[in-house]
């Protein structure tokens, strides 16, 4: 028998999803079947270049299905592109949402949709839980193999007044299904490949640590890391190994399944802060704080981070706590040097001065909650004073 | 987020959004849209009741219908004013609801423009009432809009009977009073003439008169002045029914029993109708009583009757009729309060509505020329309108006429019906007394001078009241009698004697006028113009008998 505290409750919330070769072009069905008969198609410039949504929108449409687009959305989606959306679902009379790209449209997509059934602005709904309606059907298409939008409930919008990045917690955010296809990922650049990896990595890791962790978000957590040790450069050095790259997809999609039923931890909350801060890749900057944030975690669930460690290939040996801490940071911010993430936030255009302002906002993030260590603002100055 | 101190949120806060994060909070579980879906549907229905409310509270019937004029849809009033029940509205189409006839060959013209026009029609339309063909009218405003995704247009009907009716008896009465208001201006206009035709008259047929009996007998001149003073006489009969017409004839007012008066009457009606006709009588069966003039009513009834003969040349059936209203008719448009109704029916010709129109015109006929003199209606409806009644007249082409005289009643109870009084034989007169004549015409002056100084009497000339009243003051001698006319400039004939009164007190009057409607009460001498010089001394001689 387990010990109790084992069995605490846990839940674990997943849409249907199909992954492969060609899921993309299940989205006509799937809108059709969802009962779709006017779809707002959320996308953005990069997405409509590659030619991924004029293929979903030519699906939708050979099912009778009358097709709006908006492709008004840019890299950590802001409050009033979210809000343009709305418009356009209202004016289009959409009745269904598709989401075509990476995490920003999906977000974008998930914060039409909430403020299209609730009505109001798009920050009314920062928090956990705060989405009284749920919203009209959503159907996700990643392009992308980082955000795990397209399986998780959180939603991360731009407050451009506050300059700070909310996050948005709630079932209602689940897609109703998600066609993830690694082909998508063919149109990628090695950076994006990149960041988005590492993104999905910084997932696995901080939902295998969460304090609210269970064995169902440790298996696919776990996988994910295995995934990525065996694809993930691959897929950043060479763009047409589908092999590689569907690992690195299976990888994010796992991982997303982990950290949404686990949470995550202060890498996110700093990521957060730092993003709506710097406008930054959301997976650069988790990449950037990962190291940091273990060394300071490291102490509180060390077999954990044994574990993981041992998932990405590390052997531990008879290694003490110390030198196993040192051997995973050092691990990590090899890692994400070897796939060209290199340097730190002061490159990037952080000043000493930012350090406070930043570690204040971060600490109110939810993320923090299933940390494993509980931070003080003082430890996210220090952790962001060493990524610096 | 609500936040904490500088060190985060508190310890409560942090385990609250961890038990949300792993998905067991409150409000963690995924969510149905069923109940908000609900919720709008509920709202959804309350709208639509609400507007259901309106759709069927309107004044108006709506019908909503497609471009072929198939009914859509119709509200509660629709059915109502259309009388048919909600199951069977649909059956029929816009042609169906409309009365046949010239107007349905506009309706795809309309139902074009209204299509193609796109803004809203307003006419009015002829309706028919599918189930029991009664028809009716209604003003329609038609708006194209879109039903269940179609175009359709919107009718909203309104029934108009009751402003119809009261528009067409709106122009009735205005036809009315513009009819009343030429009938008066012809009125003064004959009047006017009549009286002056009446001064002019008299001189001409009593000296003629005079004339033909100083001719010694067997002069053949004689025979002309015969022709004179006959055409005098029928210019008299003449100027006399004008006057009637104008209201300005010399009445004797009495209290009359109609159905007395037409029973008196009848025997002279019959010998005036030929035998193809058939009289009928039916009386009211208490008396009817007005205060007239009997002799204008009688001649009032002959003209009726005569009219109604001459409309029934192939015979018929003539009814005189009288009835009792002791609460008024509203019809009579008389004021308000008891009235009498005398109706002279015929079965004859009848007239039409342009006919019906004129026919108390003066010289208007439907006789042809040299039949009838134009006037007996005109007379007739003057003496009703002077007796302060009111002549209607019901017709149609083919269906005989009907004329209905209304007078104010009297009460019979509270006036004793007076007897016609009876003229006293005259006996042979002395023939000594003084007269004194004050009459502005001098025609008339040296008229009334002669014949009656010419028998004997003494008498004083005036031209006007004042020189009246200087001669005499001026003589010695009582004045025993006043002839003068009524109206004169300066001093009226009533005046005159009033005046003269305080100095004679014994002195007898007797009026001659051209017209009296400005005449005099009761039991007054009045002394019609135009006057034979018999009629003259008669009259005089009577008064110094009395």
């Amino acid at each position: 028998m387990p010990p109790p505290t084992t069995w605490e409750l846990r839940k674990f919330v997943a849409p249907e999803f199909v992954f492969g070769i060609d899921a993309r072009k299940l989205v006509g069905r799937y809108a059709r079947n969802l009962g779709a008969a006017r779809v707002l198609l959320v996308t953005d410039p990069g997405v409509l270049r590659a030619g991924w949504s004029e293929e979903a929108v030519a699906s939708l449409r050979d099912e009778h299905i009358e097709v709006a687009q908006f492709a008004g959305v840019s890299p950590n989606p802001r409050d009033f592109e979210v809000m343009a959306g709305v418009e356009a679902f209202r004016r289009g009379d959409c009745d269904f949402i598709v989401a075509v790209g990476g995490g920003s449209a999906m977000d974008a997509a998930k914060g039409i949709g909430i403020v299209a059934s609730n009505g109001g602005n798009i920050l009314d709904y920062e928090g956990i839980d705060r989405v009284p309606v749920p919203m009209p059907p959503l159907l996700c298409i990643p392009t992308t193999c980082g955000s795990s939008a397209d399986v998780s409930q959180f939603a991360i919008i731009n407050n451009t007044a506050a300059r700070v990045k909310i996050a948005i917690v709630s079932k209602a955010l689940v897609p109703d299904a998600s066609l993830i296809d690694p082909v998508t990922l063919s149109s990628l650049n090695a950076a994006t490949i990149a960041a988005t990896g590492m993104d999905a990595l910084v997932h696995a890791v901080e939902a295998i640590v969460s304090n609210a962790s269970s064995q169902l978000t440790d298996v696919h957590a776990m996988q994910a890391l295995r995934l990525l040790r065996t694809h993930l450069a691959v897929a950043v050095a060479d763009a047409e190994n589908l092999e590689a790259r569907g690992g690195v997809m299976l990888a994010s999609l796992e991982a997303g399944l982990a950290f949404s039923n686990a949470s995550l931890g202060c890498v996110h909350a700093l990521a957060h802060s730092l993003g709506g801060y710097l406008d930054l890749p959301h997976g650069e900057c988790n990449a950037l704080l990962l190291p940091h944030v273990v060394d300071y975690n490291f102490a509180s669930v060390p077999e954990r981070y044994r574990r993981l460690g041992e998932s990405l290939g590390l052997d531990f040996g008879g290694l003490a706590e110390p030198e196993a801490r040192r051997r995973l940071c050092d691990h990590l911010l090899e890692l994400r040097r070897s796939l060209g993430i290199a340097d730190g936030l002061r490159a990037r255009g952080l000043a000493e001065k930012d350090i406070p302002i930043l570690a204040r906002k971060a600490i109110n993030d939810p993320c923090n909650a299933t940390n494993p260590r509980r931070p003080s603002v003082g430890d996210l100055e220090t952790i962001l004073g060493e990524a610096l | 987020m609500s936040a904490g101190n500088d060190n985060g949120p508190e310890n409560a806060q942090w385990t609250q959004w961890r038990a949300s994060i792993i998905g067991l909070g409150e409000q963690s579980s995924r969510k149905s849209y069923y109940p908000e879906l609900q919720r709008r549907l509920a709202e959804l229905k309350d709208t639509a009741e609400k507007l259901r409310t309106v759709f069927n509270s309107t004044h108006d019937a709506i019908f909503i219908h497609d471009y072929e004029g198939r009914i859509e849809e119709v509200n509660d009033p629709m059915l109502a004013l259309y009388r048919v029940p909600r199951e069977r509205a649909l059956e029929f189409t816009i042609a169906d609801y409309s009365a046949p006839g010239e107007q349905l060959e506009r309706l795809p013209t309309i139902l074009a423009e209204l299509r193609n026009g796109g803004k809203d029609l307003l006419f009015e339309w002829r309706c028919r009432r599918p189930l029991d063909g009664g028809e009716f009218d209604v003003e329609v405003a038609l708006h194209p809009a879109f039903w269940a995704g179609r175009e359709v247009g919107v009718g909203v009907v309104r029934d108009i009977t009751e402003r119809k009716r009261a528009e067409a008896e709106r122009r009735r009465l205005e036809t009315e009073v513009a009819q009343l208001q030429r009938l008066e201006s012809i009125g003064r206009l004959a009047g006017g003439v009549a009286h002056d035709f009446n001064n002019m008259l008299t001189p001409i047929l009593s000296y003629a008169i005079m004339l033909r009996d100083d001719l010694p007998a067997g002069d053949e001149r004689s025979v002309d002045l015969g022709e004179i003073v006959r055409s005098a006489e029928r210019a008299r009969d003449l100027v006399r029914q004008l006057l009637a017409f104008a209201r300005r004839q010399t009445f004797e007012l009495r209290t009359l029993d109609m159905n007395g008066m037409i029973r008196g009457f009848e025997r002279m009606l019959r010998r005036v109708l030929r035998e193809d006709i058939d009289l009928r009588l039916k009386l009211s069966p208490a008396p009817v009583c007005i205060s007239g003039d009997i002799g204008q009513i009688e001649q009032a009834v002959m003209n009726l009757v005569v009219n109604a003969q001459d409309a029934m040349p192939r015979g018929g059936a003539l009814t005189i009729a009288t009835a009792d209203y002791p609460q008024g008719c509203v019809k009579s448009g008389l004021p308000a309060g008891p009235h009498v109704l005398l109706r002279v029916t015929d079965t004859g010709i009848g007239m039409d509505a342009a006919t019906q129109a004129r026919i108390f015109e003066p010289f208007f006929t439907t006789k042809g020329m040299g039949k009838g003199t134009g006037l007996g209606l005109p007379s007739a409806y003057g003496i009703v309108q002077q007796h302060g009644g009111n002549m209607l007249v019901e017709s149609e082409p083919g269906r005989g006429t009907s004329f209905e005289l209304y007078f104010p009643r009297l009460d019979p109870d509270s006036v004793p019906v007076l007897a016609a009084k009876p003229v006293a034989p005259v006996e042979a007169p002395s023939r000594n007394g003084t007269v004194l004549v004050a009459e502005d015409q001098e025609q008339v002056r040296l008229l009334v001078a002669k014949v009656l100084g010419r028998s004997g009497y003494r008498v004083l000339l005036a031209g006007c009241g004042d020189e009246a009243l200087a001669l005499a003051s001026a003589q010695g001698t009582p004045v025993d009698l006043l002839v003068t006319d009524v109206v004169m400039p300066g001093m009226s004939g009533l005046e005159l004697h009033e005046r003269l009164r305080r100095t004679h007190p014994q002195l007898k009057v007797l009026f001659v006028s051209g017209y009296a409607s400005d005449v005099v009460g009761p039991g007054v001498n009045l002394l019609p113009k135009p006057f034979t010089p018999e009629q003259l001394l008669a009259r005089v001689d009577q008064m110094f008998g009395d």
